[in-house]
């Protein structure tokens, strides 16, 4: 075995870079936390809003429903593309008052995207969607191929 | 609880009306609450409630809101995605202060957004001093 020479110089270097990584990591944690980029910047918050769907199935359509409460149905946009439904629209906080007035803000606002593959193909040129009382609901209608058949079996 | 409502739906009509009856669930709806010089401006949503089927009532010190959603069970067919709790009633209480002046409360709904706005009484109200 042979004898190495002790260099406390060298353990110093050695083994803290580990240790440095870690503080680098951490201070940029405690940076981006104080500077208030997560707050400040206005999407912390508000991005993060999905509006609730349900999907039902009928025997000739699909109905698509999504809660958009304060949406005006012009930011609202439906669109299809190879059976992939995409609604995507933004829900635009009404500017009246500062925000130091506010006693409470739960409501959701921002940009919002869903999408969804369709089981089976829709016609495209039938899609209706209506907005009501802050609910979407979108009808598409199955394509021919896809709605259920009742065929009868000749018994012999 | 998707699965079983559907089951119940195939019993037939009893059995659907009974479950809605059973099990509407009370949900607390979103609200921002601000203030102006003269006025307490409560913005709340409720998504599937029509104009009519709204409850507001107000008294001193508190405000309730009790909105019935339009159950839409039967005309399903088969559910491939659920989000939106089918049968629901919102429900939201709101306490006010002294100064809010029960007499002047007046409320509008717009693409489910209703807006409840209450006046504040007289000595409540922020006046601005004309500096001399």
């Amino acid at each position: 075995m042979a004898l190495v020479r002790w260099t406390p110089s060298r353990e110093l270097i050695s083994w803290p870079t580990e240790l440095v990584n870690i503080q680098r990591e951490i201070n940029r944690i405690f940076e981006d936390f104080f500077r208030g980029d997560l707050m400040d910047d206005g999407t912390f918050g508000l991005s993060v809003w999905t509006p609730a769907v349900d999907i039902a199935e009928h025997d000739n359509e699909y109905v698509v429903k999504v809660e958009l409460p304060g949406v005006s149905k012009d930011d609202v946009k439906v669109t299809l593309e190879s059976n992939i439904l995409t609604i995507r629209g933004e829900k635009k906080r009404e500017k009246e008052t500062e925000k130091d007035n506010y006693h409470r803000m739960e409501r959701m606002y921002g940009s919002f995207q869903r999408s969804f593959t369709l089981p089976s193909t829709v016609r495209a040129d039938k899609i209706d969607a209506v907005y009501k009382d802050g609910i979407l609901t979108i009808t598409l209608p199955k394509a021919e191929e896809a709605k259920p058949k009742q065929i009868e079996v000749k018994v012999k | 609880m998707g699965k079983n409502r559907v089951a119940l739906t195939r019993l037939g009509e009893h059995a659907v009306v009974k479950q809605r009856e059973e099990s509407v669930a009370t949900v607390k709806p979103f609200a921002d609450v601000y203030e102006t010089d003269d006025a307490y401006v409560l913005k709340l949503d409720l998504p599937g409630v029509a104009k009519d089927k709204i409850d507001l009532t107000i008294q001193p010190g508190r405000l309730t809101v009790r909105a019935a959603v339009e159950p839409y069970v039967s005309e399903e067919k088969r559910v491939l995605f659920r989000e939106i709790t089918p049968n629901k009633v919102y429900y939201r209480e709101f306490h006010l202060g002294e100064d809010a002046d029960h007499n002047k409360v007046e409320a509008h709904i717009e693409d489910a957004v209703l807006t409840i706005t209450i006046g504040k009484t007289e000595s409540a109200k922020a006046k601005h001093v004309p500096i001399q």
